[in-house]
C-alpha cells in the first residue's frame, strides 16, 4: 500500500523514533525506506501540499552541534549483521540456540520475555549473570514494544520479526558463570527468525531455505516453540509442529550425529489453557495432565523419537505474556534457556584414579600417581 | 602538577550538575575533607555556572545540549591523602546526549565521547525512580530480604564480607515487570571499554579505571532503604547493571555510594535557606569492606576513592 507523503516537519508518534531530529528511524529493520513506508509517520491528508521537501528534517532547536557529525557508534545494537556474526564466531565459541516455530508461536516474546526476567534480577535456576550485549538497542525495542501492550488477545505484544534480507538475524548477549572461580564470558546468540521462513524450511528443503537455515547445524541448542492453545484445538496445526520436530531431529541426528545436542520443546502461551502452568519439564506426557492430553500423540511420538535415537529432550510450559507487564511476571520462561545453555556449556571433568605404588617404586614412580 | 581527569556520566535529572556544584562550593569552602581548593583554574565558567545558584539555595539550571561545560578545579590533596596538587578536570553534560547517542547510533560518538574512556575514574549517577516499591519481604531462601544482602564471614570476629552472587528476592506472581532504565548506561560504558581497548568481560587493574556508582537523593529514599545501604538498592532496583559490573570490573574497582549533595530538597519551602544556613548538609554513605554502613559529610569521598582508591576511606575523617 503507497502511504502519501510525510508531513514537514517530520512528526512520528513512536516515542523512541530519531528520524524527526535528522537520525534513524525506530522501526528501520522493517522498512528500508521509512518515509516511504513507515505508518507512524504524520502524513498529508489527500489534497494537502507539503511546505517542505521531503527528504529533509528539521534540526531540533538547541540541538547538540557535537552530535551533527556523523560519527557512527561502535556497534549498531540491534540484531546483529552477518559480518558481527562472523567476527564473533572467528573471537569466540559462542553458544548458538536455535528458537524455531510457526508464525504467531511466541519466538519474539520468549526471547523479550527472557531479558526482561534478567534484568529484572529474576535468573531462577539460570546460573549465569548478565555480562555483555550487542544487541542492548535490539532488547530494548522489544521490551518497550511489550511493555505498550494493553492486555487484548486481538493485539500483537511485539512487532513480527521482519522478513528482511536472506540471512537469518541473531540478537547476541554475553554472560559470566555466576561462580566467581569461572572466569570466563561466554558469547550467547539467540536466532530470532520469521516463522514463515520455518514453516517453508519443514515444507521444502530448496537452495533459498537451506541458505536462511545454515547455522542450523553449527547450533548448540535447538528450542521448537508451539502455541499451546492451538496445538489443543487445531490438528493441523499439531501435525505442523510434529513435522517440525520430525525435521529438526533428522537434522540433528543426521549432519551431527557425534556432537550431543539438546532439544527442548517450549508450549507457550500456556495461560491461553486454564490449567496451571507446569513448572517441570518433564517429557512424559502423563505428566502433564489435562494439557499432556491436549497435546496430539504426534507430537509425544515425536518427542519419544528423540529420546529413542538418543537426543536428550525437555519439554518446558511457558507464558512469556500471559498478562501486561505492569499486572503479574511470567512463568517459566527461564526453564529453556537454563536448560539448554548449561547442557552446551557442559564441561567433562576428568576423574582422577590414583595408581598403586609399588613397596620397591623408584622416586620417580611414587611422584606420579595419578591417573586420568 | 599532577594532571587528572574524572569523567560523570548520567541520564536526566540524575544530579550530575547539582554533585559538581556542591562540589566546587565544598572545596573552595575549605570544608572539612581530602581536598581543598589550591588555585584559582584559568577558566572559571563552569564553576560559576554550577556553584552559582546553590549559593542562592536554587538547583543549577540543567544543562542545554548545546553545552559541554567543564569543571577545571586546582585541588590539592589534605594529608593524610598524597600531599599533591591535581588539575582535575570533570565533564558536565546534558544527560539527554546519553539517551540520544543509545537511540541513534548514525551520529554523535565524537572524539569528545570517546576521550572520556581515558580518564582515570568514572563516576555513575543514578537517580531513584520517583515511585520505588519498597523492597520485597521474601527472597528466594525464604529469609527476609530486610536482613541485608551476603553473610558476613565469622571466622575471625566480623571479618570480610563473603563475595557471593546477590539474590535477588523472588518476585511474587502479581508484581510488575519493570522496564530496565539503565539500557543507555550500560551501552555508555560498553562503548567506552571498546575504546579502552577492553574485551567483553576483561577486568582491568583497579588502579587503571574505578567506577562509582553515585545513588543521587539519597536523602529522599525510604528509611528500609537507607538501612540497607546503597549497594543492596542497586542489586535489587537495577540488578541488570549490577550484573555488568560485577562481570566487568574487578569488586575493588567498583563502589556504590548513596548521595545527597545539598541534604535536602531546596525546592521544598525553606530547603535553600536551610541549605545557604548550613542546616542541610550534604552527605555520602556507602557499606565498607565489612559491610557496614558508613556516612560522611564530605561529597568530595568519591572523587577521592575514584583517584585513591581505598585509601580515601581509611584516611577519610570521622565525623
Amino acid at each position: 500500500m503507497t502511504l502519501p507523503p510525510p508531513r514537514q516537519p517530520l512528526r512520528c508518534e513512536n516515542a523512541d523514533c530519531a528520524l524527526p531530529s535528522g537520525g534513524r528511524c525506530a522501526r528501520v529493520q522493517a522498512f528500508s525506506d521509512p518515509l516511504a513506508e513507515c505508518p507512524s509517520l504524520a502524513r498529508l491528508q489527500p489534497g494537502e501540499i507539503a511546505n517542505v521537501a521531503p527528504t529533509q528534517a528539521q534540526p531540533v532547536p538547541g540541538a547538540d552541534a557535537a552530535s551533527d557529525v556523523a560519527e557512527p557508534a561502535p556497534w549498531l545494537g540491534e540484531a546483529l549483521s552477518p559480518g558481527e556474526v562472523d567476527e564473533l564466531l572467528h573471537r569466540s565459541h559462542p553458544i548458538v540456540l536455535a528458537v524455531l516455530g510457526p508464525p504467531d508461536a511466541g519466538k519474539t516474546c520468549l526471547i523479550t520475555a527472557f531479558f526482561l526476567q534478567l534484568a529484572n534480577g529474576q535468573r531462577a535456576d539460570f546460573p549465569y549473570r548478565f555480562a555483555s550485549s550487542r544487541s542492548l538497542y535490539g532488547f530494548y525495542g522489544l521490551a518497550v514494544r511489550a511493555n505498550r501492550w494493553m492486555g487484548g488477545s486481538d493485539e500483537a505484544i511485539v512487532d513480527r520479526t521482519p522478513k528482511t534480507g536472506d540471512e537469518c538475524r541473531f540478537l547476541h548477549l554475553g554472560v559470566r558463570p555466576l561462580d566467581d572461580r569461572d572466569d570466563r564470558h561466554i558469547d550467547v546468540l539467540i536466532s530470532d527468525m520469521p516463522g514463515e521462513w520455518v514453516s517453508e524450511w519443514v515444507t521444502h528443503q530448496d537452495e533459498t531455505n537451506r541458505r536462511r537455515l545454515a547455522f542450523f547445524d553449527r547450533a548448540d541448542g535447538v528450542m521448537v516453540i508451539a502455541d499451546a492453545s492451538q496445538v489443543a484445538s487445531n490438528r493441523r496445526y499439531s501435525a505442523e509442529i510434529a513435522r517440525l520436530l520430525q525435521r529438526v531431529i533428522d537434522r540433528v541426528c543426521g549432519a551431527s550425529a557425534g556432537r550431543k545436542r539438546r532439544l527442548c520443546l517450549v508450549f507457550s502461551k500456556l495461560d491461553r489453557i486454564t490449567v496451571p502452568v507446569p513448572t517441570g519439564s518433564e517429557w512424559l506426557k502423563s505428566s502433564w495432565g489435562p494439557v499432556g492430553g491436549a497435546i496430539t500423540d504426534r507430537i509425544w511420538a515425536q518427542v519419544n523419537r528423540a529420546r529413542d535415537k538418543g537426543l536428550t529432550v525437555d519439554v518446558c510450559g511457558v507464558s512469556a505474556f500471559g498478562r501486561t507487564m505492569a499486572a503479574g511476571q511470567p512463568t517459566g520462561v527461564m526453564a529453556p534457556f537454563t536448560r539448554l545453555v548449561t547442557a552446551a556449556d557442559a564441561r567433562v571433568t576428568l576423574a582422577l584414579e590414583p595408581l598403586p605404588i609399588a613397596a620397591n617404586a623408584t622416586p620417580f614412580e611414587t611422584m606420579r600417581i595419578w591417573r586420568v | 602538577m599532577r594532571q587528572r581527569s574524572v569523567c560523570v556520566l548520567g541520564g536526566p535529572d540524575s544530579g550530575k550538575s547539582t554533585y559538581l556544584g556542591a562540589l566546587a562550593s565544598a572545596v573552595q569552602a575549605e570544608l572539612p575533607g581530602l581536598f581543598r581548593m589550591d588555585t584559582l583554574a584559568e577558566d572559571t565558567r563552569a564553576l560559576e555556572r554550577l556553584e552559582g545558584p546553590l549559593l542562592d539555595g536554587c538547583y543549577p539550571q540543567r544543562t542545554q545540549s548545546a553545552e559541554a561545560p567543564v569543571l577545571r578545579m586546582n585541588l590539592e590533596g589534605r594529608s593524610p591523602l598524597p600531599v599533591e596538587r591535581i588539575a582535575l578536570s570533570i565533564g558536565d553534560y546534558a544527560g539527554e546526549t546519553i539517551e540520544r547517542l543509545f537511540r541513534d547510533r548514525t551520529r554523535g560518538w565524537t572524539d569528545e565521547w570517546q576521550a572520556r574512556a581515558e580518564v582515570d575514574g568514572l563516576l555513575l549517577f543514578i537517580r531513584p525512580p520517583a515511585v520505588m516499591p519498597l523492597p520485597r519481604l521474601e527472597d528466594a531462601t525464604g529469609g527476609s530480604a530486610l536482613g541485608g544482602g551476603g553473610a558476613a564471614v565469622r571466622l575471625f570476629g566480623e571479618g570480610l564480607r563473603a563475595q557471593e552472587a546477590p539474590r535477588s528476592p523472588k518476585a511474587r506472581s502479581d508484581e510488575p515487570v519493570r522496564m530496565p532504565t539503565e539500557l543507555a548506561l550500560i551501552e555508555l560504558l560498553q562503548f567506552l571499554r571498546f575504546v579502552r581497548g577492553l574485551s567483553p568481560g576483561e577486568r582491568p587493574a583497579t588502579n587503571e579505571w574505578r567506577i562509582g556508582v553515585m545513588i543521587s537523593a539519597w536523602d529522599d529514599v525510604s528509611d528500609d532503604w537507607r538501612q540497607r545501604g546503597p549497594q543492596a538498592y542497586l542489586e535489587e532496583v537495577f540488578p541488570l547493571l549490577e550484573d555488568y559490573l560485577w562481570s566487568n570490573f574487578r569488586p575493588d574497582a567498583v563502589q556504590r555510594f548513596g548521595l545527597s549533595s545539598t541534604g535536602g530538597d531546596l525546592n521544598q519551602p525553606g530547603g535553600g535557606e536551610r541549605y545557604i544556613s548550613g542546616e542541610l548538609k550534604g552527605f555520602i554513605t556507602w557499606s565498607g569492606l565489612d559491610g557496614r554502613l558508613e556516612r560522611r559529610d564530605d561529597i568530595a569521598l568519591p572523587l577521592a576513592w575514584s583517584l585513591y582508591g581505598e585509601q580515601a576511606f581509611r584516611e577519610s575523617p570521622q565525623p
